[in-house]
């Protein structure tokens, strides 16, 4: 009985592990190199790099909310990619843009993960949005750079 | 409102309609990306993305009760559609596709009917009976009442109203631009037309409207180059200021405009004003001509004058220099200067440039710069005093000086220096200098050069200085100088005004006579005047007398 109590409880938690496990790897986006070597990054991988954090505007949400996440900057230099000058991102529903990532030097653009600390949903332009504080950068506030910013953000391929 | 106040009005009207019609042209091409912004990505692309995802959730709604689709699909569909209609109903880049046709309140009734769905979906499966039926028939309606109007908007009349608006605001977009075009055009055309305006008036006298001096250069130069000028005349008035001063400035100005009538006339764009009362001709045309056409210019300009009050003779002044081949404009201008200068001098009506002119000229400037070395005491005198001594009747000695240039050993004239402004000062350094006792005699050839002089003259102590002049006029002030100084005059003419002269208290002790036979004749004047008569030493008389009784 024990035995059987034991065993029940040791694949209990042998499934439970696997679980939790298979749903922590499941990738929030890809990355995609230049050698075309895909890079699935998940939860923990974002979670890891440094969180920048800011409070903004938008012209797809009503008043003002803080967005937490890893810059695109520091997500692409974790993986030792230094020196992109141009990305193509991808969403869900098969948006896609290319651009020139110089005029954002200086700026925050950030792969979002929370909205006022809640993580975003697929309801909520998530699980990631490429998102910058348009209310720190109102020259930013325009409609070519607001082509930009995709939410439900899957992939992300770095063009040499 | 006079033609230039027309002229400047229009101008600024311009330049206000070119500063418009570029601001104006920047704001409608803002306004026009706007435009294209709102019809193609906010319109366009947004109203067909939320067409097709409800779309899109309403058939996949049908597949899964159908059994036909896995509810891990339709879940994302349902998430699609959550996302586009909660974006939409709050974005201000929608807000103009809510306004229309009910767009907004149709979305939010689907929004509501898709919230109602959240649990069963959230539960992993949806509850098959009438009401999901229901809600399904509701979802359906909103899903084609979103496509109606969607399809209003997207096709057909507003869709061509949109385009036509754009149209419209291209079109006035270029016309702006051609507005721009035309006054920046005009700018431009006003801008050269000034500036070739300012261009002939900056190459004209305004008073004689010959061309000025600046425009002979100009002309000349050009010339030259093409080897067309036979020879530059430069010419003045003569007696131009006392007309001036006389009859005034107007007629002086009638008077310069008349000459230049008359040169305009005969020489159409080759006479000039350099300024003041002088005119440059250039000559063009065959040498052997040239004195024929020299006599006719001086009788052309030889003309009575007359006005209101008054009428004269004018006459001319010319100075002509020929071109030589090589020469350039300058050169010419200042040889015909200088000839007009000659003229001036030797009172001639025409003199043609000598090389030996341009000599001299610069020999005097040389001379000029030694003496300011001199008086400066920067250099040794050029000058050599010559003295001579003479005698009065009463056998007192006197030192008669005159100064000669060490180089050339030519007399230094004293009218040369007055005219430079430096026989004062070379005069007084001379007393300075001068290391005879015995009274000195200097001859000046003006009363003007006596003011001069005493002007400089040093405090002369126990020493006589004897000045000599031709003649004396009557000016108190010169008098009064006079006898502050303590000179001595002599007189070379004995005329009728000497005894009034010496009643006024003029310092006259001597008489100067030149040697001639009518000395005897003068003589009891002058001792009635109490004169005394200064002439050659007895003995220096008797020394030539022997030299020339010699034979050869």
């Amino acid at each position: 009985m024990d035995i059987f109590k034991h065993g029940i409880a040791f694949l209990l938690l042998v499934l439970t592990a696997f679980g939790t496990q298979a749903t922590s790897s499941s990738p929030l986006l890809h990355l995609i190199l230049p050698d075309k070597r895909e890079i699935p990054l998940d939860e923990a991988a974002l979670a890891a790099l440094p969180q920048t954090e800011f409070e903004t505007e938008t012209p797809w949400t009503a008043g003002a909310h803080r967005y937490r996440g890893p810059t695109l900057k520091a997500m692409l230099a974790a993986q030792g990619l230094k020196d992109v000058t141009h990305v193509r991102v991808t969403g869900l529903n098969g948006y896609q843009q290319q651009f020139d990532l110089a005029p954002f030097a200086q700026v925050p653009l950030t792969l979002v993960r929370y909205q006022d600390d809640k993580p975003l949903t697929r309801r909520n332009k998530g699980p990631v949005w490429l998102l910058m504080p348009f209310s720190e950068y109102p020259e930013f506030d325009v409609s070519p750079i607001h082509s930009f910013m995709v939410w439900q953000l899957v992939r992300i391929e770095v063009i040499p | 409102m006079t033609r230039r106040h027309r002229h400047n009005l229009l101008l600024a009207a311009i330049s206000l309609l070119f500063l418009f019609s570029s601001v104006w042209g920047l704001l409608l091409q803002s306004r026009h990306e706007q435009l294209v912004d709102i019809f193609y990505r906010n319109t366009h692309w947004n109203i067909s993305q939320v067409m097709l995802e409800s779309q899109r959730f309403l058939y996949g709604l049908r597949l899964y009760r159908a059994g036909g689709l896995e509810m891990e699909a339709l879940s994302l569909d349902y998430d699609l559609l959550w996302n586009r209609l909660d974006v939409f109903l709050i974005s201000s880049e929608t807000a103009d596709a809510r306004a229309r046709h009910g767009l907004g309140t149709v979305l939010a009734g689907l929004f509501d009917e898709i919230k109602a769905l959240e649990p069963q979906i959230q539960a992993g499966a949806l509850q098959e009976g009438e009401a999901l039926d229901r809600s399904q028939a509701r979802i359906a309606e909103l899903t084609r009442q979103v496509e109606q109007i969607g399809d209003q908007i997207l096709s057909g009349q507003e869709r061509e109203a949109s385009l036509n608006q754009l149209r419209q605001s291209l079109f006035w977009i270029q016309i702006w631009q051609l507005i721009l075009l035309v006054m920046g055009g005009m700018l431009v055309f006003a801008l050269i037309r000034t500036n070739l305006q300012n261009r002939r008036l900056s190459l004209l006298d305004p008073m004689t409207r010959l061309g000025n001096r600046r425009a002979l250069q100009g002309q000349l130069r050009q010339s030259l180059q093409r080897g067309r000028v036979q020879a530059l005349v430069v010419l003045d008035l003569k007696r131009f200021k006392q007309v001036n001063d006389l009859l005034g400035y107007q007629v002086g100005d009638r008077l310069l405009q008349a000459v230049a009538a008359r040169l305009r006339q005969a020489y159409p764009g080759r006479a000039y004003r350099l300024g003041g009362d002088e005119f440059a001709v250039v000559l063009a045309g065959e040498q052997p001509g040239l004195e024929a056409e020299m006599e006719a210019m001086v009788s052309l300009l030889q003309f009575e004058f007359v006005t209101r009050e008054s009428s004269f003779d004018l006459a001319c002044r010319f100075g002509v220099a020929r071109a030589i081949e090589g020469e350039d404009a300058d050169q010419l201008l200042e040889q015909a200067i200088l000839a007009l200068n000659q003229a001036k001098r030797d009172n001639a009506t025409l003199i043609w440039y000598q090389p030996a002119m341009k000599a001299s000229l610069s020999m005097g400037q040389r001379q000029l710069h030694q003496l300011r070395e001199w008086l400066a005491g920067a250099a040794p005198s050029p000058l050599e005093t010559i003295s001579e001594t003479l005698e009065d009747e009463r056998g007192q000695q006197v030192l008669g000086i005159s100064l000669r240039w060490r180089v050339g050993q030519q007399g230094c004239d004293m009218d040369w220096m007055q005219e430079r402004g430096i026989l004062g000062p070379v005069v007084a350094r001379l007393l300075t200098d001068a290391e005879q006792r015995l009274p000195l005699l200097l001859v000046l050839h003006q009363q003007s050069q006596l003011a001069h002089v005493l002007a400089y003259l040093p405090p002369l102590g126990e020493r006589t200085l004897i000045l000599a002049l031709p003649t004396l006029t009557e000016d108190a002030l010169l008098l009064e100088k006079l006898s502050q100084r303590g000179c001595v005059l002599a007189l070379r003419e004995l005329g009728s005004r000497v005894p009034a002269l010496l009643r006024a208290g003029w310092p006259v002790r001597y008489w100067l006579p030149d040697p001639s036979d009518h000395d005897a004749l003068l003589q009891p004047l002058a001792q009635q005047l109490g004169l005394l008569r200064l002439g050659r030493s007895a003995e220096v008389l008797e020394g030539e007398i022997r030299r020339q009784g010699e034979p050869r």
